[in-house]
């Protein structure tokens, strides 16, 4: 299992900025600093227009990451964002991300296992809620499978279990996406995630479980990597540009 | 979701604990704190009723194996009930289905529990 500390951090530039939200979102970005990540991506996909608030939250974080010695992009900037850092002479301080790291995400589950025909693709925030939103939602789509019951719930067990893991181990904050697609042709379904968090390879994990030493053990942890191993066929893990962490999973159908 | 989880004393070495639909890592913690407890008063005779499980996720079987050992020392045994076939698959995918002690429902499992226990 290889765990670097190795990481990065996006935050959503608001396309409102009220003196509140501007306050939200230097919180955000010191927040971000703590964590010592290598590169912070403010995402202005959102942006409609472009305004002196806007450039001030700009300004600010950069100040804040410059001091901390951490560097910070803009991850899809507008034409009109260009525009206006080059009008101010502020354009050569950020480096630019032209795809965000949303849209790589979403490229790099969608190239995998490209000779299926795409059949269920979303994404969802990686809290508590949005992981059990996500899981109901992709139960629903894999009723049109008629798979049985039992295969049914292995999957759902599947999709928690990865999902929570990614939550709890690559170190991505509860506002940051996980990137989902699932693929079934006559014998197998494939799942991939991907999320911008840590390196976190669980496709190495050695299965090994002994459930009687467990018990007389007492262990409390450790059954939900076990557990994935045992429902899967095949795992596949990716470090893509040493950003965005690709988890292809293979399941056999019956 | 009902991630609820309930008890009931049936006597002094004799509790039952019951949970709602849900036993994964939210809930998870409270379950064995809910058990240790149980234990902690002498109550080592544990129905786990699971009637109402629909979803059992990895950390809900941390919480249940962290406990069993403890009620084994001591003279007694958690006995899960009530188990659907897709709970009792995912104890079997782990190979925990030998090692638990599981009853049909609820009174086999009180009547199990009277006769395993020392």
């Amino acid at each position: 299992m290889e765990i670097r500390a190795a990481k990065l951090r996006t935050v959503d530039l608001p396309r409102e900025v009220s003196v509140k939200v501007l306050g939200v979102f230097e919180n955000e970005i010191l927040d971000m600093i703590d964590e010592k990540p290598d590169l912070i991506a403010v995402d202005c996909s959102g942006l409609e227009q472009v305004t002196s608030s806007h450039i001030n939250a700009l300004w600010l974080a950069y100040l804040y990451c410059k001091e901390a010695g951490v560097e910070i992009s803009i991850a899809s900037p507008s034409e009109g964002l260009i525009r206006v850092l080059k009008l101010m002479d502020l354009h050569d301080l950020f480096m630019f991300d032209h795809d965000t790291i949303k849209t790589r995400m979403r490229k790099a589950v969608r190239s995998i296992s490209s000779e299926y025909t795409s059949t269920y693709a979303d994404e969802f925030m990686a809290d508590v809620d949005n992981i059990n939103l996500a899981m109901v939602r992709f139960l629903e789509f894999i009723k049109v499978y008629g798979l049985t019951e039992i295969a049914e719930f292995e999957l759902k067990t599947v999709f928690y279990e990865v999902a929570t893991n990614i939550r709890n181990h690559s170190g991505i904050t509860d506002k940051e996406l996980i990137v989902f697609t699932a693929r079934k042709n006559e014998s197998k379904i494939t799942m991939v995630f991907a999320d911008s968090g840590k390196p976190f390879d669980i496709s190495g994990f050695q299965i090994g479980f002994n459930p009687h030493q467990a018990g007389l053990s007492k262990q409390k942890r450790g059954f939900g990597l076990e557990l994935i191993h045992r429902l899967l066929s095949t795992i596949d893990y990716k470090r893509l540009d040493n950003v965005i962490n690709v988890l292809t999973l293979e399941k056999e159908l019956e | 979701m009902d991630q609820s989880i309930s008890s009931e004393i049936i006597d002094d070495y004799t509790a039952v604990i019951v949970t709602g639909s849900e036993l994964d890592n939210n809930n998870a913690h409270e379950m064995f704190e809910v058990i240790a407890e149980k234990q902690s008063k002498g109550h080592f005779r544990i129905i786990i009723d699971m009637q109402k499980l629909e979803f059992l996720s990895s950390a809900g079987v941390g919480s249940i194996i962290g406990t069993v050992e403890t009620s084994r020392e001591n003279g007694g045994e958690i006995i899960l009930c009530g188990l659907s076939p897709t709970i009792e698959h995912i104890l079997s995918v782990l190979d925990l289905d030998d090692y638990l002690t599981i009853a049909k429902d609820k009174e086999t499992a009180l009547t199990l529990s009277r006769e395993t226990s020392k």
